[in-house]
């Protein structure tokens, strides 16, 4: 135990002479794992979010299909849905895409009693007049909008609106720049009366996705003299679907690439940890002229990579922690969610989850051992008065 | 060990306070909406698959500017996210074969009645 404990207290030694290769080593650490643990934790961020954006959002989505494509559902479906047994609401919505000046914009039309009491606004009230809309916290930043400006909108320029509210940045990511007024705004602006994006159907506990094969089975009837278009029914576990792969696959995909720069960064840190390498040859070469071992060399250089590693990993966290927490991201976080400019006008979603900083650490670990251990085992190998020279 | 320790209690504090603040307001804003956006992108700057899979499942950016041609969809670069149509199996094998259907050039006299499958 107490040759264990020497060695270790002779590679802290070795990691403070060796200032300037240490510092070296932990800040290419640093280069390497931040923007892992950085896409990783944004990605955590955004799964959450999504969650709640498929947990709160509607049992059963319905739509038209035209030609493969969703399209505008009509409203006379609703009083159907309504009818049917386990269904306990039914409502229609509107979400659509618009200019808002040069930024897009996604508009959704709600109706009025959906509004909760507990939404909170950062500032003004929710819509209840003709016309009134709430916008998000990125629109109204980036045109500098206030409370009472009326604008209207090229795609439909006879529509007038009137800015009453805008939206918590903490809301989600998705209110950012979104425009929210009620269905019968959305329904005149886009000029689809009659009409809705979706029809949302919330039901009974298990009645979901009986219901969403029954309003298919409904709709997939094929008859002669049918006119409407087939109906695309989506319930929640198709969404919960949706989530786990569009998730799990790129974040997957994300880390497979990593690993790949991972593999391209060991040759790096092999030549960056080869810093000094005349001075470690020669200090190999006299610790086996005064009796080392190589079994000896090599774990003193193994504690050496291991304490860089616990340097460099947390080092890593708590800079990606600060930089997403305090500084909001700014310039890393656009690479991982597309469209917000340098500066994310919203809370850009960060969560540091215990197992990807595993990862991190881990990765160190291989990173400093694959760069050294087989240069120090080499090195160890040959006469120390050939390792001397 | 300073570094560990600090690294460690900054993650606990940052899943507490995943748990306890901003939660609600999600809740609420998704519960009012009825659910909408999930990738890592807050516009539908190409198509709505990388707004919200549920508001159109299908990627229609390949259809357009180039019909066929490369998605321009910015979901494509780094992002975190990326959603692709689920599969629905739609295809249904008839129990026996279908009537051949007849030769569409074969002379038919004007008022004979059509096949039934038409």
């Amino acid at each position: 135990m107490n040759r264990h404990l020497n060695l270790l207290f002779t590679a802290v030694g070795n990691i403070l002479r060796n200032k300037v290769r240490s510092i070296v080593l932990v800040l290419c650490l640093l280069a390497v794992l931040f923007p892992f643990i950085c896409a990783m934790a944004i990605s955590e961020g955004i799964k959450f979010q999504s969650l709640i954006s498929v947990e709160e959002g509607a049992d059963i989505y319905v739509t038209s299909d035209y030609f493969g494509s969703n399209a505008p559902i009509s409203l006379e479906y609703l009083a159907h849905f309504r009818k049917m047994d386990g269904v306990t609401k039914v409502v229609p919505r509107i979400v659509g895409r618009t200019y808002f000046a040069n930024r897009l914009a996604t508009i959704v039309g709600i109706l009025p009693e959906n509004i909760p009491k507990s939404i909170r606004l950062v500032e003004g009230r929710m819509f209840r007049e003709k016309g009134d809309v709430v916008v998000g916290k990125g629109l109204a930043k980036e045109f500098i909008l206030q409370i009472g400006l009326r604008f209207s909108l090229s795609a439909n320029s006879s529509k007038l609106f009137r800015v009453v509210g805008f939206f918590d940045a903490d809301a989600s990511i998705w209110s950012a720049n979104l425009i929210l007024m009620s269905f019968e705004d959305a329904l005149e602006f886009f000029r689809m009366e009659g009409k809705a994006t979706d029809i949302l159907i919330y039901t009974r506990p298990g009645y979901a996705t009986i219901l969403a094969a029954k309003i298919q089975e409904e709709a997939g009837a094929s008859t002669p003299d049918r006119s409407e278009p087939p109906l695309r029914v989506q319930d929640k576990s198709l969404v919960k679907r949706y989530f786990q792969r569009g998730f799990n696959y790129k974040a997957g995909v994300f880390t497979a690439l990593y690993t790949v720069a991972f593999a391209l960064a060991i040759p790096a840190l092999l030549i960056v940890s080869g810093f000094g390498q005349t001075e470690r040859r020669k200090e190999i070469g006299i610790l086996k002229a005064t009796g080392w071992q190589t079994q000896e060399v090599m774990e003193m250089v193994a504690f050496e990579n291991f304490i860089l590693s616990l340097t460099g990993a947390p080092l890593a966290i708590l800079l990606a922690i600060v930089w997403l927490k305090w500084f909001n991201g700014a310039f890393i976080a656009q690479f991982f969610i597309a469209e917000i400019g340098l500066m994310a006008p919203f809370s850009v979603p960060s969560r540091f989850m215990p197992i990807p900083c595993l990862f991190s650490f881990i990765f160190a670990v291989i990173l400093t051992m694959v760069g050294s251990l087989y240069s120090t085992w080499k090195t160890a190998t040959i006469p120390p008065v050939e390792a001397m020279r | 060990m300073v570094l560990i320790a600090l690294t460690i209690s900054a993650i606990i504090w940052d899943q507490y306070s995943w748990k306890r603040v901003q939660a609600d307001q999600m809740i609420a804003f998704q519960r009012m909406v009825g659910g909408v956006g999930m990738g890592a992108i807050s516009v539908p700057i190409w198509n709505f698959i990388n707004f919200d899979p549920r508001i159109q499942p299908v990627d229609d950016s390949i259809t357009w500017p180039i019909p066929g041609g490369y998605s321009y969809g910015p979901d494509r670069t780094a992002t975190v996210s990326y959603f692709e149509e689920i599969p629905v199996n739609q295809l249904l094998i008839s129990p026996s074969s279908p009537p051949s259907p007849p030769n569409r050039y074969d002379s038919q006299p004007r008022g004979e009645e059509k096949p039934a499958y038409r």
